[in-house]
């Protein structure tokens, strides 16, 4: 398996190619922005887009939905029925779908958004904007904050430690890595006045 | 991308070395796999697609070369000159870097968090969308480096200069800092 990773500058997301070495039917994540590096990229490939997996309906991960339609014809796969004008086919958590031939397993982690869905392609997992390098997605508010956290350790942070994280914005990770070093999931474990504390007794010792 | 073949051994998670069936740690035959890995790293322009973790690698030269799809986790890598050699999507967390020469490097996509990084030379590098979480660094040199959407989150960072770079979008959220050398760089616009 492959996975071609395109930083559209538009909405500063990342758009993932997945398809086999040998080219043919591929899988296009989060298309935020469709530009001549990212279907130079696909045709260098031999990859003809045969899925689009949206990881959730914001414009800087589905911008570039309409032109890839005039290229291709691939079925769309996201949450809900309708994606701006899109016809998309709908998943629910738990489901697993075979795209070209690829095992998909959907999970569905709202917070950042209600439709906000991770893929898990073998040992990686499209994130969206649900965890990043470092950073778990913006909310609307503290309970949807902390809803996430909760749903982000019960449902990603179980996985293995190798398993390879790609997320919608920034550079990619593993779930070892944020399990230790995410402080936005740390947080709520460590209290301000011990987080301090380790803080000043680290300082002391350089 | 990498195999994702997990390692034979009962218990182990990591994964498989090369084309063996075990990972590096409980491969029966190490010296062999290790001299493998030796003539890929010095013969091979494009090295892609490899899995080697957990081995110690030292005074060898790997200038101008592409890596890419690779996973070295856990890796000790001592005096290695990497200037020049092209990096993406390489895994490179909670390894030991000791006076590595990563200098005039493009580096993308890549993960080092975890990694002890100790007298290593990132200067004139392009470091973009890396992750550098948790690292231990010392007496490092990233000066006149672009480190656009680069996250140092939750590291301690100690006589590393960052002259010169670029920090838009760069994290530097969490960070110990000790005797950091910020000087004509944007860090106004880094996470902090």
């Amino acid at each position: 398996m492959r996975i071609y990773q395109h930083f559209s500058v538009v909405g500063f997301c990342n758009t993932y190619i997945v398809g086999e070495k040998k080219g043919g039917q591929a899988i296009l994540i989060d298309p935020g922005h469709v530009d001549n590096e990212l279907i130079g990229i696909i045709e260098k490939n031999n990859f003809i887009i045969s899925t689009i997996l949206l990881t959730h309906r914001h414009e800087a991960h589905t911008g570039g939905v309409s032109t890839i339609l005039k290229l291709y014809k691939p079925k769309i796969y996201a949450y809900t029925k309708k994606v701006y004008e899109f016809e998309v086919t709908e998943v629910a958590d738990g489901a697993t779908i075979i795209c070209g031939g690829i095992p998909v397993e959907v999970i569905h982690l709202p917070g950042h958004s209600v439709d906000s869905l991770v893929y898990k392609i073998g040992h990686t997992l499209f994130t969206g904007d649900t965890l990043m390098a470092t950073r778990i997605g913006s909310t609307p508010g503290f309970m949807e904050r902390s809803l996430l956290i909760k749903i982000i350790k019960r449902k990603l942070l179980n996985f293995d430690d190798n398993i390879l994280v790609f997320p919608g914005h920034g550079a990619p990770t593993k779930i070892k890595n944020e399990r230790l070093f995410n402080s936005d999931l740390t947080e709520e474990t460590v209290s301000p006045w011990l987080r301090n504390q380790i803080r000043l007794e680290r300082n002391n010792r350089f | 991308m990498f195999d994702f073949n997990i390692c034979n051994k009962e218990n182990c998670n990591a994964f498989v070395a090369l084309d063996s069936k075990f990972c590096y740690r409980h491969s029966e035959n190490k010296d062999e796999l290790l001299k493998k890995m030796f003539t890929i790293l010095e013969t091979q322009e494009i090295i892609r697609d490899i899995t080697f973790s957990h081995a110690e690698f030292e005074n060898i030269s790997t200038k101008q070369k592409r890596f890419s799809s690779s996973n070295f986790s856990w890796c000790t890598f001592r005096n290695i000159d990497f200037s020049s050699s092209k990096f993406t999507t390489c895994f490179f967390d909670f390894c030991l870097f000791d006076k590595c020469k990563f200098t005039d490097t493009d580096i993308r996509y890549s993960v080092f968090s975890g990694s002890k990084i100790l007298t290593c030379d990132f200067s004139n590098s392009l470091l973009i969308h890396n992750n550098f979480s948790g690292i231990d660094a010392w007496y490092c040199d990233f000066s006149g480096s672009d480190l656009y959407f680069t996250t140092f989150c939750s590291s301690c960072l100690r006589d590393v200069s960052f002259e010169d770079c670029n920090l838009k979008k760069a994290d530097f959220r969490e960070t110990e800092q000790r005797r950091l050398n910020f000087r004509y760089s944007n860090y106004e616009d880094a996470s902090k």
